[in-house]
């Protein structure tokens, strides 16, 4: 069934302004519509609009996305990241990528010491909460949080041991925020 | 240019060094999607010449004073390999390719609606793995290919094409030795549906009526390149396809599999 859809290339004509409303993946000029992508054509009979779907899709934030970071900085009220990028998705990300997590949406409770939950060079998976004006994300369920946490003294990665993280090098606890997943996370897949 | 020399580029019959016509282009194969890293990418045999280019981005600009908070950046580096001609070419940027690099990120640029992108950079990367005349306008046809295949959205394709002067006659798409020793060399790119230059230099002499008579040829034979871009998209989409419809099955069965269990 796929195969009878009309793929469109960049600057291709698909119809004029009289028969369709130019949408996603296309723009007007001189009254024709012209696709902007390489993808599928959707010609839409009941809103009348010409709309194309990329094939390889630009990956942009939007709010809801799960995305995997890297701590760059811990302070008092928050915590700065990169994000790396959208979980499941192998390509980077366009645009932004560096965000912030306010302490009040670190955990599902109260946080009363960042640093007891985040450190720098952490891997974290985390929600995007907002995009504009600035990035903001959160962990605060129980499936976001720390992936891969290294130790402060010697960053070696640190082993999930109950409750805390341990380091096998210098035989010390730490304390982060945790995913479920900690340690067993395929990082693999996005190269 | 211009040299003269006991070689015979165009015979009694009109027949070129290598049996083509006035108006015959070298034999041209585009392939999209040849690079599982790079977002988009595209490989290029243009008669001797091939081409690998690869594009990622839009990303954010590094060192962050080159973000632009109007538009994209257009990057292109053209590059030729130590082993692409004949003496080894020493690596890495020259003149040349310096100068090549800046006007076809010039000519790019003008087709990418780079303003939907601010602060992000558009990085191109064009190797030129064997060269044998006309890279410029090879490199620049495989980077619109590869940009089209990241997904990149795009006001049209570029194609590109050179015309020159070789034995006192105006022909289309010069080769070496043509290029060496024949009378001047005018690489052009156009975009295919507005049919505007976006690229035009010129090496050697030509009249106004010759020059006029080239670029018509030239523009008519872009038309033709423009064709293959479009055949090796429609093709790497069959791929994409064929692929997909692959792993569909595969995870019917798993789940069939997972049933039974």
């Amino acid at each position: 069934m796929n195969k009878e859809k009309k793929i469109v290339v960049p600057g291709e004509e698909i119809g004029t302004t009289e028969e369709f409303l130019a949408g996603e993946g296309t723009f007007e000029l001189k009254g024709s519509i012209i696709s902007s992508y390489f993808g599928e054509l959707n010609l839409d009979s009941e809103e009348m609009v010409a709309k194309v779907k990329p094939i390889n899709p630009l990956v942009r934030l939007k709010v809801g996305d799960v995305v995997l970071a890297h701590v760059q900085d811990v302070k008092s009220s928050m915590i700065m990241v990169n994000v790396i990028r959208v979980e499941g998705n192998p390509r980077g990300v366009t645009g932004e990528t560096s965000a912030s997590i306010h302490v009040s949406r670190i955990s599902e409770g109260y946080t009363s010491d960042v640093w007891k939950e985040f450190r720098i060079g952490d891997i974290i998976r985390a929600r995007v909460m907002q995009t504009k004006p600035s990035l903001q994300l959160s962990t605060d369920k129980p499936s976001l949080g720390v992936l891969l946490g290294f130790c402060t003294r010697c960053r070696m990665p640190l082993e999930k041991k109950d409750k805390t993280l341990f380091c096998e090098n210098c035989k010390r606890n730490e304390l982060r925020k945790t995913a479920p997943d900690y340690g067993g996370y395929q990082f693999r897949r996005y190269r | 240019m211009g040299e003269n020399i006991d070689l015979k580029l165009m015979d009694e019959e009109g027949r070129r060094i290598d049996g083509r016509k006035f108006d015959e282009l070298r034999p041209i194969k585009i392939e999209a999607n040849v690079l599982k890293r790079a977002d988009g990418s595209a490989y290029l045999e243009w008669g001797g010449n091939k081409i690998l280019a690869a594009v990622y981005g839009p990303r954010e600009a590094h060192p962050r004073h080159l973000q632009d908070p109007t538009k994209a950046r257009v990057q292109c580096r053209y590059n030729m390999a130590a082993f692409s001609v004949m003496d080894r070419k020493r690596p890495g940027p020259d003149r040349r390719s310096v100068e090549i690099s800046k006007i076809l990120s010039e000519a790019l640029e003008y087709v990418i609606f780079t303003e939907q992108f601010p602060r992000t950079t558009i990085d191109i990367f064009i190797e030129i793995l064997q060269a044998e005349a006309g890279t410029r306008c090879s490199g620049l046809t495989a980077a619109s290919v590869a940009l089209a295949d990241a997904g990149i959205p795009m006001r049209d394709l570029i194609v590109s094409c050179a015309f020159g002067k070789i034995a006192g006659k105006v022909v289309l798409d010069l080769r070496k030795e043509e290029d060496n020793f024949g009378e001047a060399d005018v690489p052009l790119a156009i975009v295919p549906r507005t049919e505007e230059i976006v690229l035009l230099q010129m090496d050697g002499h030509l009249t106004t009526n010759e020059f006029q008579e080239g670029l018509s040829m030239a523009m008519k034979a872009c038309k033709n390149i423009y064709g293959l871009q479009r055949e090796a998209l429609r093709k790497r989409y069959s791929t994409v396809i064929d692929k997909n419809e692959e792993k569909e099955k595969k995870e019917e069965k798993k789940e069939k599999e997972e049933v039974v269990q």
